[in-house]
């Protein structure tokens, strides 16, 4: 059973500007040299906004790592992003990025604390500022060939992977709105840049992963031309699951594990204490009641959180969310 | 990235507000003649980038104007344009004392810059030079429009997929350029960017939108590109309805203004929001001492481009009223040609009664 926990090394993922218009942020959080004292803040400042520089501090990433070890935690997903200076495309990264050589050592150390590190890039043109200029060329025959190189030299780094995250969640104008730059890929064009991402990650033998909030606002497209090999990840982070309480569209949201189920998609249901600290908890007594066993691959908690200490101390309560699911499931 | 790559990527910063609030040097004389312009398609593809099944056909024969409209509204990778409509429309423009062609040229012409931009059928450039001869002759003043809205911008192929790239500045750099010179330095350069929104593009297989600064940024780019040449830009105004603090404050009055309402009803006291914004920006724009050329069309109605020149008439100063256009936004096709005269006539009528 997958237990897998969603961590940043590339951070620049939603907004293409510094100016984050949050309430209770503290004043002057658009600037890079801001010292952010809160969780809240640097959530705001690392990852919410973009960062020219590595968002990172490697002693949280270690203490997580070994946490989730010690919790009995098998996998980890890493945001690579722009965190990774790419041999193919070196102009992708930030400042401080890792080498390549980094990125292998730490894939080894990963795997010694009994964790599979699993690559994630998110194609989704709501969460691609890490592409840079690139992302403003999405579905372009340079946009293609630049994502080709990065999903081959990623499969080979991670030493062909069993799964490739590719997230894919968010592609609407909503989600988009304060960025400067909004793209969406509508009609045919979201399928046939999916089929492309997948198919350059299939052909190298690798398991392709998504987030599955498209099928919350187009079902019947999604459930017509999802292909079955491809790993679902629905996500919820409320505090209520019973179906007949909810209201949409919070309904629909849990109600689509149920869906995927029905289809027969292979699931990683993926829950967060982004909103609520039950969530992880009652993601896991949820999905076990309503997913065959055979396409429960394992769970996923997303904290949402950059790797940065201000964060440490809820990074952990994530992990803890997911020692108590552990041990009072399986 | 180059530094000079990521400056081009933060045009706000490259591209900052140009000091051109004072047009003293832009301002009408007493004696210049009144616009009564007309906006004509040499290119359509402005709209769809996909194709609906009913019209996937590429030689289906529309019946009625509405058909053609509709045929030729997607992508279509060749001309959609009649000569013989467009000689007629002309020479009925001439007949009825307009004096002005804002040609949407899109695709349709084959740059010397960017030929890959260009649809088959597209006018060479020696073609489009005796076209604006003849327009002249007609007492007809050729303007070129194009429109570098992401939502109107399918004309741009590959490039429309990449705006506010370094290549993106760079070729929108050398068509502007090249189009100046092709119509020998016009007095304006209409560049649209009009409904930018993901409501206008929903219907779209790629949807764009530049928002903040970075709208912005890019206007004062096409702008600069077009008055370092000593051409006056010209936009749709629309981008006011829905930010007008942001419009007055960082809008240049060097820009000549295209408000544009199509209804029937123009009583502010009548009208609600939203067609109450859009009447009433024709008064704002006056308040703000904006240069105009409001835009009426018979899209809609009949009545609309007369009651348009009645009202900005009224309510704009003759020193900023630079004249008026119709945009009757239908094909130059033949199955079009009575709604085109139509747009004339009223056209005419105006002129008539002003």
């Amino acid at each position: 059973m997958i237990w897998a926990n969603l961590l940043h090394l590339g951070s620049n993922m939603w907004e293409d500007h510094p100016y984050i218009t949050w309430p209770n942020v503290s004043e002057g959080i658009y600037r890079d040299d801001f010292n952010c004292q809160t969780c809240r803040d640097a959530i705001a400042w690392g990852l919410r906004a973009y960062r020219p520089f590595l968002v990172f501090e490697e002693p949280v990433w270690n203490t997580v790592l070994q946490k989730m070890s010690d919790a009995g935690m098998n996998m980890v997903i890493i945001d690579l992003g722009d965190g990774v200076k790419y041999e193919s495309h070196p102009e992708i990264a930030v400042k401080n990025a890792w080498s390549v050589d980094k990125l292998r050592l730490e894939l080894v150390k990963i795997r010694n604390l009994g964790m599979e590190p699993i690559p994630k890039l998110n194609f989704a043109t709501s969460h691609d500022a890490w592409l840079g200029e690139y992302s403003k060329m999405v579905s372009t025959s340079k946009y293609y060939s630049v994502c080709q190189d990065l999903i081959r030299e990623v499969i080979e780094i991670f030493d062909n992977p069993r799964f490739f995250h590719l997230g894919m969640d968010e592609e609407t104008a909503q989600h988009q709105r304060t960025y400067n730059y909004a793209i969406m890929r509508q009609n045919d064009l979201w399928w046939d840049d999916l089929h492309f991402y997948i198919n350059e990650v299939e052909k190298k033998g690798v398991r392709s992963w998504i987030w599955s909030d498209y099928g919350w606002r187009h079902p019947e497209l999604f459930f017509k031309k999802m292909p079955k090999s491809v790993l679902q990840s629905n996500w919820y982070y409320g505090s209520g699951f019973d179906l007949a309480q909810l209201k949409e569209p919070t309904k629909n949201y849990v109600k689509f594990y149920n869906d995927l189920e029905n289809y027969g998609y292979d699931q990683v249901p993926t829950g967060s204490n982004w909103s609520h600290e039950t969530n992880m908890e009652d993601t896991v007594d949820y999905c076990k009641k309503n997913i065959d066993p055979a396409r429960l691959l394992g769970f996923m908690t997303a904290p949402w959180l950059p790797t940065l200490s201000t964060c440490l101390d809820k990074h952990l309560e994530a992990i803890n969310q997911i020692n108590r699911a552990i041990k009072n499931n399986y | 990235m180059t530094m000079a790559g990521i400056a081009s990527a933060i045009p706000s910063l490259t591209h900052s507000k140009p000091d051109f609030n004072q047009t003293s040097s832009l301002k009408k004389s007493s004696d210049q003649k009144l616009i009564w312009a007309n906006l004509l398609h040499l290119s359509y593809n402005m709209w769809e980038d996909n194709v609906p099944l009913k019209y996937r056909d590429e030689n289906y024969q529309c019946l009625t104007c509405q058909e053609a409209r509709e045929w030729a509204h997607p992508y279509r990778p060749f001309l959609t344009f009649d000569d013989l409509t467009w000689n007629t429309l002309l020479q009925e423009m001439a007949d009825v004392g307009m004096n002005m062609v804002v040609i949407d040229l899109g695709d349709a012409v084959q740059y010397e810059s960017h030929p890959e931009i260009a649809v088959r059928n597209a006018w060479t450039k020696e073609k489009l030079g005796s076209e604006l001869v003849k327009m002249r002759k007609l007492g007809l003043e050729p303007i070129p429009k194009l429109n570098f809205a992401t939502t109107h911008d399918i004309w741009m192929g590959e490039y429309s997929r990449m705006v506010s790239t370094t290549k993106y500045y760079s070729v929108c750099r050398d068509l502007i350029s090249e189009v100046i010179e092709l119509f020998g330095t016009p007095r304006f350069f209409h560049i649209g960017m009009d409904e930018e929104t993901a409501g206008h593009q929903s219907r779209q297989d790629y949807a764009v939108i530049r928002q903040n600064d970075l709208w912005w940024g890019d206007l004062y780019f096409y702008t600069d590109e077009i008055e370092k040449k000593g051409v006056r830009a010209w936009v749709w105004s629309d981008y006011a309805w829905n930010k007008p603090d942001l419009f007055f404050r960082k809008m240049p009055k060097s820009v000549l203004q295209s408000n544009w309402y199509y209804g029937t009803e123009f009583d502010l006291n009548k009208l609600k929001d939203p067609a109450k914004t859009y009447v009433k920006l024709y008064n704002d724009l006056e308040e703000h001492g904006y240069d105009q050329i409001p835009t009426g069309s018979n899209h809609s109605n009949d009545i609309n481009m007369e009651a348009t020149v009645d009202y900005g008439k009224k309510v704009i100063d003759q020193s900023r009223l630079y004249g008026f256009m119709t945009a009757p936004w239908r094909p130059t096709l033949a199955p079009c040609l009575d709604r085109h005269k139509e747009a004339i006539a009223q056209m005419g009528r105006a002129i008539k009664n002003y």
